[in-house]
């Protein structure tokens, strides 16, 4: 199938097999979750959670506009989840259960597939997650280094 | 001919797909019919014969009896191979 998959068009169908016990592999895109998932080079195989998602997992949710997402969670609150891409520094919050459509069980680059429970993927996000004060220091000094070279 | 357990047929983006449920599903290596094959798929799921399908193709279709045989032994054979069948 060569033409451009409009999600939308495809949701259904990702749902019934969810649904079914299934999985579906999707194609990364957006850099919303660069540097973990690369737009259009990275795949993911979702699956319907079996078990309530927890932080660090990275889910896959419909917003309430109709926008299909696929970020990580951050924290666990009792109002639901508050999601963030890894390129990203602003969260997403609630993001309740009833929208996440499945969740993230492996990634692949290069043509491998890789578990997102195994021991580096977990350090990965644990680190990545928990260093966002850091880059988010960052953009700022950079914002206010591009408006002082603007003048 | 009977297809097996699993395997469904689904209209989406303007294509029908074939998906085997409770299997995966690979937005970008998905099995797709044509017009065609889509009624050949409807037609094998209501039972009919080889024969029985080319005959109705032929008329829907207004095609000749050989063109409609060669198009369903075609669908047959890549249904086959994708191991479709029982």
């Amino acid at each position: 199938m060569n033409k451009e998959i409009r999600l939308e068009d495809f949701f259904p169908l990702i749902d019934e097999q969810l649904n079914s016990g299934g999985s579906a592999v999707l194609t990364i895109h957006g850099t919303s979750m660069q540097p973990f998932l690369i737009d259009r080079k990275d795949s993911v195989r979702l699956e319907k959670p079996s078990s309530t998602p927890k932080k660090y997992d990275v889910i896959f949710y419909r917003r309430d506009n109709g926008d299909f997402i696929l970020h990580r969670i951050v924290k666990v609150k009792g109002g639901g989840f508050v999601c963030r891409g890894d390129n990203q520094v602003d969260d997403e919050f609630p993001v309740v259960a009833e929208r996440v459509i499945g969740i993230v069980t492996q990634y692949n680059r290069g043509g491998d597939w890789k578990n997102m429970d195994c021991f580096s993927q977990r350090c990965f996000a644990f680190l990545w997650v928990n260093t966002m004060i850091l880059r988010k220091i960052k953009r700022k000094i950079f914002s206010l280094f591009k408006v002082r070279r603007l003048k | 001919m009977k297809i097996k357990d699993g395997f469904v047929m689904r209209e989406a983006g303007g294509c029908f797909v074939i998906m085997n449920l409770g299997s995966e599903l690979n937005l970008g290596k998905m099995f797709t019919l044509n017009e065609t094959g889509a009624f050949i798929w409807k037609s094998i799921e209501k039972g009919l014969s080889q024969g029985e399908i080319a005959k109705k193709l032929s008329e829907e279709y207004n095609v000749d009896a050989e063109t409609a045989q060669k198009d369903v032994e075609g669908f047959i054979c890549k249904m086959k191979e994708a191991d479709v069948f029982e």
